[in-house]
């Protein structure tokens, strides 16, 4: 749980890709904040930015403008010693169980080499901790002389969280750790990474592209859109009391796991295609399928707004449409 | 209702076996590297198998043969152009020197032109190639200019102008062949290290703190040997294949010294007199080649995942 206490946060964190003479803005003035040993939700559809995000705070990026702190200290001033240590602290969990593992290097091998980098004991140390990590992920000692190809998708995603966890981080991304397996699986990953996490007081960026997904894991849950958060709250009030358009279409589109509640469940069908996150206007990203949208929401991209509550939004008719439902 | 019946009652027959998780992960195979799975889809090709063989055979004799047979030098002028014997296993050229143990010294110079100078290629295009692809931007964009430059540029032009200012030797046909030969490896290797470096086990290291030559050596190097090796099979032929033309052309290797393109210069110009001058090299020069090109040809299909079992 988290103790209140900001362990990382963005200001207006902005990413573009050059695609040949446009630019693409994957992720739009983002700020948002994780305190220590919280789990904070992302969800958003696919290519709204959620992975561009992820590794912007893993810099795997470097973002075109606005800020990363960590600890409350800017990340682009890390000096090269404090820049070393911050790939001790921070660390991925892929999306892709196939492509995360190097498949010329044994499962022992891939988990040892940041331990390697980092210096993290002795060759024999460093087999023992192989061993100790594997047990901890639910595999067993004798999978290190395996190579990836051996394991099915959810022992890689094992794997790809004991090499994450090789080096003692304080922070996790977790890309869409889920979305590549079966279903009989997503659970038991969800669970290991749940039981990690209070083990050894982790902090986690739990990305996901339904929020079905993240919304029993998460402690605050941030909605994106077309790179920008249009929503942040606590996880139970962002599912019990939605306040912006998007996000109420986002809950009506999940099932409900009671047959009874779900066959009263009202869809809130989203109409009108998704705009291109290349050269897009002015205003609301999301005017163009809200059907709340004004000349206003045209013309003026509306900022996030915390209520008292803690709860933020993106939205100029926020109090308009919630008194209205 | 019959079929029902008689699986109610072949129910009977099971019990429920007790799953154990720790059994059920474990992995009753033998682990396979890599390169021990490519070996064995290898194997299966036959093709490949025998110029494989043929290959080994001949760098043994490239290696071992100069030092079993007599000085590939020594003239006889009064057995000139003789025919196949007993003394003379492929006959004799116009100054009576034995065939044979020209083309086994033939053999020696011409192979090791190939290995040689493919495998300066090899390094000298991994590296640059490596650099470009991995580093992009300016140094890559520069590197693919110079490339750009080189390849446009006919490589017969110049190695023949090479050849004509430098007099020919070992040491002038490998820069010859190695001026402009790295460009293709290069090309290929900064072509399969972009895409790979997308890949998430490239990240993932990039995460963990790993340096940029680290990820290239221990990531992407590793995972482009491959198609390296493919092409480093199919080059060889090539730098041969150069060497006996540029030589065929008296700009190489000169007589008294043998390589594959005099003793196949010496051939056409005995050429249809004395035949066994002519069809000794030129034999041995094709299979050569052929078997260098079938075994790329099965490297390359026992390194295609689609292909392996
Ligand atoms: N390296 C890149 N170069 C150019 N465009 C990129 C690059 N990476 C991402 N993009 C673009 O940025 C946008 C956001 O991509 P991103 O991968 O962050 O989305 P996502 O929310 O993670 O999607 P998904 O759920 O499919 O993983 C997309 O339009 C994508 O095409
Ligand atoms: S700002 Fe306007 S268009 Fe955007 S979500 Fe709110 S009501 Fe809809
Ligand atoms: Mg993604």
């Amino acid at each position: 749980m988290s103790s209140g206490e900001v362990f990382i946060n963005t200001e207006h964190l902005t990413r573009d890709f050059r695609i040949g003479k446009d630019t693409l803005r994957a992720v739009d003035d983002v700020s948002f904040e994780l305190g220590r040993g919280e789990t904070f939700g992302l969800v958003g559809e696919s290519g709204c930015g959620k992975s561009t995000l992820g590794r912007l705070l893993v810099r795997l990026y470097k973002p075109t403008s606005g800020k990363i702190l960590y600890k409350g200290k800017s990340v682009a001033n890390l000096n090269k010693r404090e820049s070393f240590e911050y790939t001790k602290d921070v660390q991925m969990i892929f999306q892709q169980p196939y492509a995360s593992l190097n498949p010329r290097m044994t499962i022992g091998e891939i988990i040892k080499e940041g331990m390697r980098i980092h210096q993290l004991g002795s060759a024999k140390e460093m087999s023992e901790r192989v061993s100790g990590l594997l047990n901890m992920v639910g595999l067993n000692a004798e999978h290190a002389n395996r190579f990836p190809y051996e394991f099915s998708g959810g022992m890689r995603q094992r794997a790809g969280i004991a090499r994450a966890l090789a080096v003692n981080p304080e922070f996790v991304v977790c890309d869409e750790p889920i979305s590549a397996l079966d279903v009989s699986i997503q659970a038991q990953i969800i669970n290991l990474l749940k039981r990690l996490q209070s083990e050894l007081n982790l902090t986690y960026l739990f990305i996901a592209h339904d929020l079905s997904t993240v919304r029993y894991i998460s402690d605050h849950i941030g909605v994106m859109y077309l790179g920008s958060i249009v929503e942040v709250a606590n996880a139970e009030e962002l599912n019990i009391n939605p306040l912006h358009p998007y996000t109420q279409a986002l809950i009506s589109a999940a099932p409900i796991p009671d047959p009874a509640k779900e066959n009263e469940r009202v869809r809130i069908m989203l109409e009108g295609d998704v705009p291109s996150p290349i050269n897009f206007g002015a205003g609301c990203k999301f005017a163009g399928r809200c059907k709340f949208a004004n000349d206003n929401c045209r013309e003026e991209a509306p900022a996030l707004r915390k209520l008292p509550s803690g709860h933020a939004i993106a939205c100029h008719r926020m109090e308009e449409i919630n008194m209205v439902e | 209702m019959a079929v029902q019946t008689s699986i109610s009652e072949g129910n009977k027959d099971f019990s429920r076996i007790p799953k154990d998780i720790g059994s059920s992960q474990k992995i009753n195979r033998v682990s396979l590297t890599y390169a021990q799975g490519v070996m064995r889809t290898l194997k299966q090709n036959s093709l490949a198998m025998i110029s494989l063989a043929f290959i080994a055979f001949i760098v043994l004799v490239a290696i071992v043969g100069p030092m079993i047979l007599p000085d590939y030098q020594k003239q006889d002028l009064l057995h000139a152009l003789e025919a196949q014997s007993g003394a003379h296993w492929f006959g004799t050229d116009t100054l009576g020197r034995d065939v044979l143990t020209r083309l086994v010294r033939g053999t020696r110079i011409s192979l090791s032109i190939g290995f040689i100078a493919e495998t300066i290629n090899l390094v000298i295009g991994i590296i640059i190639g490596g650099i470009s692809g991995y580093m992009g931007g300016k140094a890559d964009m520069f590197i693919m200019r110079v490339i750009d430059i080189v390849v446009s540029i006919p490589q017969m032009i110049i190695m023949i102008l090479l050849l004509t200012v430098m007099k020919g030797s070992v040491g002038t046909l490998l820069i010859a062949l190695c001026v402009t030969g790295w460009t293709g490896l290069a090309r290929l290797v900064r072509g399969q290290v972009l895409s790979l470096r997308e890949n998430e086990y490239a990240m993932a290291a990039q995460v963990l703190g790993a340096s940029k030559w680290r990820i290239l050596k221990t990531h992407l190097i590793p995972n482009c040997i491959g198609p390296i090796l493919v092409n480093y099979t199919m080059s060889v032929p090539g730098a041969i294949g150069a060497e006996a033309y540029l030589s065929y052309l008296g700009l190489g290797i000169s007589i008294p010294e043998a390589s594959w393109g005099n003793l196949l210069q010496m051939g056409t110009d005995q050429f249809p007199g004395a035949l066994w001058l002519f069809f000794t090299p030129a034999i041995v020069f094709a299979l050569t080649m052929l078997a260098f090109n079938l075994l790329g040809d099965g490297l390359r299909d026992a390194l295609d995942p689609q292909m392996r079992r």
